[in-house]
């Protein structure tokens, strides 16, 4: 049995709202799930398993018609198909008695069930979330009817606000794949027993590595299960955080050929995020406009600190006022806003810049 | 530090002349117009520099005052002097195109940087403001309230002389609370355009919620209506079912009567047509009749499909507003949230908060400390120079001084004028022992005890002397030595 399990897909949402490519990135999304889809035609696999937050939000009837249009173009692979926490069916919702093509399953209850297809020998179990937020370890319960068939659980969640589970515990109890989704960054969490499989496209600019769509086949002989996982990428879209050096030596034009260089090395379907990381003259401030209209940059942020050495200011004037205000900030309880604090009036006494 | 020796090659009137120095005092004496006060500036500017001032205002300042008169461009001299127990020898050209300074450790020979902050640092970094505040004492040594607490102002801020000297802790909690107001601004801005953002959505939703709730309306008003439809076509149904009935019972009553009058007709022919002819007409008037009413039936139906599928879009239309509903819901939930952006900012003005409230206490206590220090500094030389008469003063935190005397606080200015010089001599003593705490600065005056008695004069030159301090009395009155001789105090003459 071959199957394409994909998940996350978050048809809707336009990341980065507010940058030049966001509207495109909306259409994009849309665009490679179809392209997922017809791929699962061409490559006759026997199931498309969807695991969860296809839709960014309630999808409208529209939407559904759409989807469904291209699920009634492949009427050989069956879908199977769930409602996550980002399109949970709330009490109106179009999932609700909406007429699927005849080739796609629809779990539609917030209960685990079962859709069983003897001619494959697979058993696919599953349900739909009715609610955003569902704490409980509905998973746990599952029992498996018969173990001879290739038992695959279309799960959704793994954090605590969302079905939490063990993923060792559900193969441990014979599930032959779980294709889970719910979190965006993907990976086996039992080698090639339970995947994550990540969102198809990454939705928002801290879903940064590979996103794509697993693509396997299981083989059950008795119980002799035989499979085959591999991860195909979509090089549409991929963020990096990247982090770059900077000393006090580091000038404008040199971070700019830094950055420019980080980006021509990578490839032209890449989106970064720069972090400025390091210790610099405290007045000297980059033009971080001009950084961020780098192509190919999301943003910059600058985690710079100024190059002080507080010991060697405390050990050569421990009693002078900022070697006081040192040791009183470093006997406080260290925080975010303590450390600041301590950065912020050093450079104040100092005379320097503050704040950026 | 203690100054050895001062060679002027070309400055103001002098030339070319060598004065030596001893520690203790030493009394330069000579008539008006003699260059004691060229000395004086001398002394200042080979410790201090000069800069040339650009302009009228230059018109007042010492480089252009002790502008050597016929050679302009030579315009130098030298200094000799001791560090911690290391000689140094300085010398500078002053001349304004050729400015120059040479520094040199003339016990190893090491060559030092004027420029790069050597002599600064041997001065302990007391620099010309603050040496002109305290041990640079002029003709009237009194000053102001004002600049006194301005001078401690700047010396509580500027750390103990071993820093850079860069600190100012007024001026950093100032900066600081400005930051603040300004991240409180963006903040202020940026909730504004937030709140503006959700309102528009807000009335989007509320668009839509009047529009759900017309839609529900309407479906109510529909479905009563197709209620009352539906019963009036079922009536309508029984009616027809009933003339249905009759319309057969006619018809086959009418066949009957057909088929009688046909067999009539066939055995008695020739009778009667207009009766078969007005029979005839009465079983196509009942057919006719019988149509009509099932055709009307069929409009009724078709209107009630059509109201069907009106209902129909209205429910979707009902839905889809209830799910636009859901997602504004969500998104708006989402909008207030804070970004990540947003919580950095707040972050920032609690880290402002916290630096500038720490750095004021911090300030508030060190002034206490230094206060204290200085109070007893002063109390000491102001009870040692009225030789005991006053014996406490206190400074404000306004940086005022208040003299206490028979367990009473009063304003120095209240003092007579010999006294009030007196307490401000011990003033700048005080605050200068306490500044220059680095590096012991020789003590300057000049015709600073021209008010005083000769008692009061005595008692100031014996408790000077304890300081073990260099002391330079400038002045063109023998008054000075003479009281030095009489209290066998030993001291060092130059004549001008």
């Amino acid at each position: 049995m071959k199957f394409i399990h994909i998940s996350d897909v978050h048809l809707g949402v336009a990341p980065d709202a507010g940058s030049d490519w966001s509207e495109k990135r909306k259409h994009s999304i849309w665009d490679t799930f179809a392209e997922t889809v017809a791929e699962a035609g061409r490559r006759q696999v026997d199931f498309l398993l969807i695991s969860g937050d296809l839709f960014h939000r309630q999808p409208l009837k529209r939407e559904l018609k759409e989807v469904n249009y291209l699920f009634g173009k492949i009427p050989n692979v069956k879908v199977l198909l769930m409602a996550g926490n980002h399109d949970y069916m709330q009490p109106k919702s179009y999932y609700r008695g909406f007429e699927w093509a005849e080739n796609v399953s629809f779990f539609e209850k917030e209960e685990v069930t079962a859709f069983d297809f003897p001619e494959e020998n697979v058993t696919v179990y599953g349900m739909s979330y009715w609610h955003r937020e569902l704490p409980e370890r509905l998973y746990d319960q599952i029992r498996i009817a018969d173990h001879s068939r290739i038992n695959i659980l279309l799960a959704h969640g793994k954090d605590e606000r969302h079905i939490p589970f063990s993923s060792k515990e559900l193969v441990g109890r014979g599930f032959d794949y779980v294709a889970a989704g719910h979190i965006h960054k993907g990976g086996q969490l039992v080698e090639k027993k339970a995947v994550m499989a990540g969102a198809l496209e990454p939705t928002d600019c801290n879903d940064t590595g590979a996103h794509g769509y697993w693509m396997g086949e299981i083989q059950k002989n008795g119980r002799n299960v035989e499979t085959e996982l591999y991860f195909c990428p979509i090089k549409k879209c991929e963020y990096r955080h990247e982090t770059v050096a900077v000393s006090s030596a580091t000038t404008q034009y040199e971070l700019e050929n830094e950055i420019r260089k980080l980006v021509a090395s990578g490839e032209n379907y890449m989106l970064y995020r720069i972090f400025l990381e390091g210790y610099v003259d405290p007045d000297y401030a980059y033009d971080m406009e001009r950084l961020t209209a780098i192509p190919q940059i999301v943003d910059v942020t600058e985690h710079l600190k100024p190059d002080y050495d507080f010991d060697k200011i405390l050990s050569e004037q421990p009693d002078s006022l900022l070697g006081r205000y040192i040791t009183r900030m470093q006997k406080l309880p260290q925080n975010r806003t303590s450390k600041k604090a301590l950065e912020y009036g050093v450079n104040a006494l100092l005379g320097h810049r503050i704040c950026k | 530090m203690q100054i050895k020796e001062a060679k002027i090659f070309n400055f103001g009137k002098l030339q070319n002349r060598n004065f030596t120095f001893k520690d203790g005092i030493n009394v330069i004496f000579g008539e008006n117009e003699h260059g004691k006060t060229t000395l004086h500036a001398f002394l200042t500017g080979m410790l201090f520099g000069m800069e040339k001032t650009r302009g009228r205002a230059g018109k007042e300042d010492g480089y252009q005052r002790y502008e050597p008169w016929h050679a302009p461009s030579y315009y130098s001299g030298a200094l000799r002097f001791t560090v911690g127990g290391q000689p140094f020898y300085l010398e500078r050209n002053f001349y304004s195109k050729e400015k120059s300074e040479y520094l040199r450790n003339e016990a190893d020979g090491e060559e030092l940087n004027v420029a790069y902050g050597d002599l600064d640092m041997l001065l302990g970094g007391i620099g010309r403001e603050e040496f002109g505040n305290t041990y640079d004492i002029p003709q009237s040594g009194a000053m102001t309230g004002h600049a006194m607490s301005e001078l401690l102002a700047n010396y509580l801020a500027e750390a103990e002389a071993g820093s850079d000297g860069k600190i100012h802790v007024l001026e950093a909690g100032k900066n600081l609370l400005a930051r603040k107001k300004e991240l409180l601004a963006e903040e202020k801005l940026g909730q504004e355009e937030k709140a503006e953002k959700i309102a528009r959505r807000k009335v989007e939703a509320d668009i839509i919620k009047e529009n759900v709730s017309e839609l529900r309306a309407q479906i109510r008003k529909f479905e009563e209506e197709q209620q009352e439809l539906a019963k009036r076509l079922t009536d309508r149904r029984e009616k027809r079912k009933q003339r249905f009935k009759t319309g057969i019972a006619g018809t086959i009553l009418m066949g009957i009567v057909l088929a009688v009058c046909m067999v009539l007709y066939l055995s008695n022919q020739g009778r009667s047509q207009v009766l078969y002819v007005s029979i005839g007409a009465g079983i196509l008037l009942t057919g006719a009749m019988f149509l009509t009413v099932v055709s009307a039936g069929k409009e009724k139906d078709e209107a009630l499909s059509h109201a069907q599928a009106m209902l129909g879009q209205m429910k979707e239309r009902l839905q889809e507003s209830e799910n636009e509903l859901v997602n504004i819901k969500e998104e708006l939930e989402e909008l207030e949230l804070p970004s990540a952006s947003e919580e950095e900012r707040r972050q920032d003005i609690e880290a402002l908060e916290l630096a500038r409230m720490e750095l004021e206490r911090l300030s508030e206590e060190y002034y206490l400390e230094v206060a204290d220090n200085l109070n007893a500094e002063i109390s000491k030389w102001v009870s040692l120079l009225t030789n005991g008469t006053y014996d406490s003063a206190r400074l404000g935190k306004d940086g005022r001084l208040w003299i206490v005397a028979d367990n009473r606080e009063m304003e120095p200015e209240a003092l007579s004028r010999g006294t009030l010089e007196q307490i401000y001599l011990a003033l700048r003593l005080a605050v200068g022992s306490v500044v220059m705490q680095e590096e012991d600065m020789p003590i300057f005056l000049d015709e600073a005890f021209a008010m005083y008695d000769d008692t009061r004069l005595a008692e100031t030159l014996k408790a000077l002397s304890k300081t073990g301090k260099q002391i330079f009395i400038f002045t063109c009155q023998k008054r000075e030595c003479g009281l030095l001789e009489q209290g066998q105090i030993p001291y060092h003459l130059t004549r001008m």
